[in-house]
């Protein structure tokens, strides 16, 4: 009581190393400071008598100074260990601290009841199992792994793996029959439909639509059938003639295809586009179809063929087994 | 090889040209003499000095940065990397020169050094016909999957909190993933949602984390008792941002799974493979690339269509695109506490290397 | 063949160190995990030709090496869930699974006793020295049992609850007797390492944490009072528990969880394997990786000879130094992997060491443990004799360090 106020001036106007600047309020950072406020009734420099509740590693002590102690510096600080139980806790402060002033027995109810409080929380949060753990970002680490990213990119060649892998699985035969522009597998059914032409050619002779001509529609495969047709007519369906034909074929087909594709493709990615598209594709493979269906097809069928417009794109034909990782 | 190619075709042509003049009328013979004559030519000795010419052409001494001093700064850099470009477009000509005369003795084309050749050597990678490493893989967590006994059912879930792009980034997973459902998480534990999947009958689980207001993490469960694995995000655009997309399409997709040679790469393979139902609907023409490059997993999302014969792909981007790196894979179920990790990055033994990648 | 290994698919794998190679012992195709997985392996008798094995369907086999053949013996009865602990005793086996179920079998197969130790039973191991075993699980206090009469001995108690006033739960996950002295040591998943004494008290004596993950797995080593221990991470490290808290070094390399380690009895050598499939084999000394070999399904458990075939290589002149240029890998080197190098570098050679050095005078104090020394019965009993001489090598070598003594 002696220089309370002397040292509170000073400290207060003056040099105080616990406290901590921050506005609106001063923030007291000494251990024993009841509040944490930097107030004259909070700061356990200017109070000779003075009492706070500590806790330390779940346990909570009741700390309290006497003016009679203040020249033993060593046991400034009385220190009472605290029951478990909050309400006996409560009273046993309120016991130690008899006569003292309302203001710090108030407050250290207060405090002790907060720490409770977060005790209870932290054992919530123990039981609950929340398994987070922060780990830290490296700033060097971070920029390593950006750059090795970006070269790793570079070096993959995405689109250019993921073409060659399509392609890949188009030759092995993984799409079945949904695509029918594979040559190997076109010429192999060609020869497989060679020996059933044979057969039947002994017995078309006598067909009556040999030699026939029939005006068509300007029909964008009507050269080709022509040509075809001319080579049926003659009666002599050597697989060779018929090979070169069908790659003359294909290639202007494939060439009007690539024009039109390739204005797609540059307009913008749309919805419109996409719906166009599939339509678009539609007919185009209708007429691929077609064209295989002819070609593979006698003469006869072709004819049938060309008088009907079927729709054959959404075939559900049994998909293979995709080729596993 | 270029030189037998370019005496292949010169032969060719001269013959070609032999018998086109035949019936034309003119033969030029010149030709095809000279090139007999070049054979000839080539005793021991010159053979000798042309390989010589050749080793040395490839140390043939280059510009440093010490001759661009009389330029200011800033250009030196520009004028050095142009150099030194000079000299080694002028020492390719003269090899490809040298092996030109060398013709069928030359030495073999040199083959670039890449990373990826230069790989340390992993004991682990995955040979085409391994008995035994069929055999566990036939056995292990994923067998239900690949026997199809389960088709794939997918958990797409975030953090608590999470802010709008990690919302949109599970969006965009849900479309591009068939057979997925979005739930929002509002405190429940991992575990709990771990249990509460299993009732529900899902086969997959993936949780998005985010930092920082961005997706940085996945945690990757597949579910009746598989593995765990956390991958970490470490770029993503949206479809929006992207120059070229389009709209995707509830096809089954296909699935490509490029470049996973160690057994680990064959794990993550084989999870992210669970992900996608077993029969791709080719008629969606839908594929989900996962790419791996130097433990780099590349997530593409395309629309492809055959061009010229089935000569030609030709690629038109949907749906999001990011990379992901692992970071450990847990044996089991998520338990980052008590579990048991099959594999874990440690970087300071891991990361030693330029030269060894795991997956 | 070195070293044995079991695996989750049910292989059992013989590795040639030598030549860094491994064999399957077993038929793969035959195999079924779900029901072959093996669980536990232990050697049959001291001269290490028959392996005891249990597997996932509780079936125990006995394999033997010279003719390659497995003998399926018994099939465990009692309790559900995998066999857990295996121990050899006079001609007895002593199985343990994890219901908790304890049963003791004779040469014909007949169960003599049998006893329950409490559901969530993780660990069983025997006592060479005394007919004893410890066990221990999940929620399964550490119990040491009387074999001949089936009762128990001594149980150990909980720690007293943390900071929070929370009871830690009681995770055990590997449980050792230390050969010599009366301690018992146990790993948990609480990333600590307790030592109990039965004659003291309940509670652990000394407690040591490690790291921040369960420990999977210990071993014995060379030492008397070293040992090893290995968590869920791959992290290995070696304890000594005389003093220290800290391990005293961790081995690197694993990248995945440890599930079995083996320490070679008289050489600084150990083996250890885990699920990211590799089979390594430390230098205690040097710290450094000797062998890894790669065996292509994930590792349960693992067995070291104790005759290997690197120590029968003679080298000229003294100890050998490894170079510490060399890359962490024996059987590395900078130009990548190379499986067939010859590891005679990088093995020391124990007769040169020993030979080199001088006996000293016995010390006084050591009475105890050498009478408990003399009174050891079946396996392991080169490790014994061995450990005379070192006890004996490293008084003068080493400070006086506090002996516990409790009489």
């Amino acid at each position: 009581m002696q220089c309370d106020d002397v040292t509170w001036n000073i400290l207060h106007k003056g040099q105080c190393s616990y406290k901590a600047w921050s506005k609106p309020k001063m923030f007291c950072r000494n251990e024993m400071n009841l509040t944490g406020l930097c107030n004259r009734a909070s700061c356990p420099l200017a109070n000779s008598q003075y009492a706070t509740v500590r806790e330390e590693n779940g346990v909570c002590y009741l700390y309290a100074k006497v003016v009679e102690r203040s020249h033993y510096p060593r046991r400034l600080w009385e220190k009472t260990k605290l029951s478990k139980d909050m309400n006996k806790a409560l009273e046993q402060i309120s016991d130690q601290l008899l006569h003292w002033s309302e203001y710090v027995r108030h407050k250290c109810k207060a405090r002790l009841i907060r720490i409770h409080q977060y005790l209870i929380r932290m054992r919530k949060m123990a039981v609950r199992g929340n398994q987070k753990k922060l780990i830290p970002i490296g700033r060097k680490v971070e920029r390593r792994e950006k750059r090795r990213e970006e070269k790793a990119l570079v070096a993959a060649k995405l689109d250019h793996a993921i073409e060659k892998e399509l392609l890949a699985r188009l030759k092995q035969g993984t799409y079945g029959d949904v695509y029918n522009f594979r040559q190997e597998a076109f010429e192999q059914m060609l020869e497989n439909t060679e020996k059933e032409l044979e057969v039947e050619q002994e017995v078309e002779q006598d067909d009556p639509d040999t030699g026939e001509t029939q005006f068509v529609a300007d029909f964008d495969s009507s050269d080709d059938e022509e040509d075809m047709e001319d080579g049926g007519g003659d009666g002599h369906w050597s697989p060779d003639a018929t090979d070169s034909e069908n790659e003359d074929d294909w290639q202007p087909e494939q060439e009007e295809e690539d024009e039109d594709d390739e204005d797609d493709e540059g307009e913008e990615g749309d919805e419109p586009m996409e719906i166009e598209e599939p339509p678009k594709k539609k007919v185009k493979k209708e007429v691929k179809k077609k064209k295989a269906a002819a070609a593979a097809d006698g003469k006869k069928k072709k004819l049938k063929k060309r008088a009907r417009v079927e729709i054959e794109y959404e075939e559900e034909v049994e998909p293979r087994q995709r080729v596993k990782a | 090889m270029a030189p037998k190619k370019s005496k292949k075709s010169k032969k060719e042509e001269s013959m070609i040209d032999f018998v086109e003049e035949e019936v034309t009328g003119d033969v030029d013979e010149d030709d095809f003499e000279e090139a007999q004559e070049q054979e000839i030519e080539l005793t021991d000795e010159k053979l000798q000095e042309l390989l010589e010419k050749y080793e040395a052409s490839k140390s043939a001494a280059t510009k440093t940065k010490d001759d661009f001093k009389h330029l200011p700064k800033s250009q030196r850099g520009k004028a050095l990397k142009k150099a030194l470009r000079k000299d080694k477009r002028s020492r390719q000509e003269e090899r490809s020169k040298i092996r030109e005369e060398l013709g069928e003795s030359a030495p073999q084309k040199e083959v670039p050094k890449t990373i990826e050749s230069m790989r340390e050597y992993d004991a682990t990678m995955v040979d085409e016909q391994d008995d035994e490493v069929e055999h566990d893989e036939a056995n292990d967590e994923f067998a239900p999957y690949f026997n199809r006994e389960t088709s794939p059912k997918v958990m797409i879930t975030m953090t608590p909190k999470a802010k709008i792009t990690t919302f949109k980034f599970c969006f965009e997973l849900q479309k591009c993933i068939p057979n997925s459902e979005m739930f929002t998480r509002k405190n429940v534990l991992l575990k709990t949602i771990i249990e509460q999947a299993k009732e529900r009958e899902f086969t997959d689980l993936l949780v998005v984390h985010e930092d920082r207001k961005k997706p940085n993490g996945i945690i990757f469960c597949h579910l009746p008792e598989g593995p765990t694995a956390y991958f970490k995000i470490n770029s993503l655009t949206f479809t929006q941002d992207l120059k070229k997309f389009g709209e995707s399409t509830a096809h089954f997709p296909e699935v490509i799974l490029n470049n996973f040679n160690t057994r680990l790469g064959h794990n993550i393979a084989r999870m992210l493979a669970c992900l996608f139902p077993h029969d791709p609907k080719f008629t969606g023409r839908r594929v989900v690339t996962f790419h791996n490059q130097r433990d780099y997993i590349f997530f593409r999302h395309h629309r492809y269509e055959f061009k010229k014969e089935g000569t030609k792909a030709a690629l038109l981007e949907l749906g999001p695109r990011f990379t992901l790196r692992l970071k450990w894979l847990q044996k089991g179920t998520f338990d980052a506490k008590w579990g048991e990790f099959e594999w874990v990055l440690k970087r300071h033994e891991m990361e030693t290397s330029r030269r060894r990648f795991f997956l | 063949m070195d070293c044995y290994v079991g695996a989750t698919t049910g292989a059992l794998k013989g590795a040639l160190l030598k030549d860094n190679t491994f064999e399957n012992l077993n038929e793969i195709k035959s195999l079924d995990p779900k029901s072959d997985e093996i669980t536990s392996m232990i050697w049959n008798d001291d001269q290490q030709t028959e392996i005891l094995i249990a597997r996932m369907n509780r079936d125990l086999q006995l394999f033997d090496i010279e003719q390659g053949e497995q003998v399926s013996i018994l099939t465990v009865s009692a309790g559900t869930g995998p066999v857990k602990g295996l121990h050899k005793s006079d001609e007895k086996i002593v199985t343990c699974v994890e219901s908790g179920e304890i049963q003791v079998w004779n040469d014909k197969s007949e169960v003599i006793s049998e006893w329950k130790c409490g559901p969530g039973a993780a660990v069983m191991r025997g006592s060479n020295e005394k007919p004893e075993i410890v066990t221990g699980g999940m929620k399964n206090l550490l119990k040491t049992w009387n074999l001949e009469t089936g009762q128990q001995i001594w149980s150990s108690r909980n720690v007293p609850p943390d900071m929070l006033g929370l009871e830690i739960p009681i995770m055990v996950t590997d449980a050792r007797f230390i050969p010599g002295q009366h301690t018992i040591l146990e790993a948990n998943k609480h990333h600590e390492m307790r030592l109990y004494d039965p004659r003291a008290q309940r509670r652990p004596v000394k407690r040591i944490p490690f790291m921040e993950n369960p420990i999977m797995c210990t071993s014995l080593t060379y030492r008397t009072n070293q040992i090893l221990a290995a968590n869920s991470i791959g992290e290995m490290g070696l304890f000594d528990l005389r003093s220290k808290i800290h391990p005293m070094c961790k081995f690197k390399g694993q990248s995945g969880s440890i599930r079995g380690i083996d320490g070679h009895p008289t050489q600084p050598l150990a083996a250890s394997v885990g699920i990211d499939r590799f089979l390594r084999v430390h230098d205690l000394q040097s710290r450094k990786l000797i062998h890894k070999i790669y065996c292509k399904t994930r590792l349960n458990r693992v067995l070291l000879r104790d005759e290997l075939s690197i120590l029968n290589e003679k080298k000229s002149g003294a100890k050998k130094e490894i170079d510490e240029d060399e890359t962490d890998y024996g059987n590395m080197t900078e130009d990548g992997y190379r499986p067939a190098d010859s590891e005679d570098d990088d093995v020391i050679e124990e007769d040169d060491v020993w030979g080199s050095m001088d006996k000293v005078k016995k010390g006084g104090k050591k009475t105890d443990d050498v009478e408990i020394l003399e009174e050891v019965k079946g396996t392991r009993k080169r490790r014994e004799s061995v450990k005379e001489e070192v006890m004996e090598e490293e008084a003068p070598k080493k400070k006086i360090l506090k002996k516990k003594k409790k009489n």
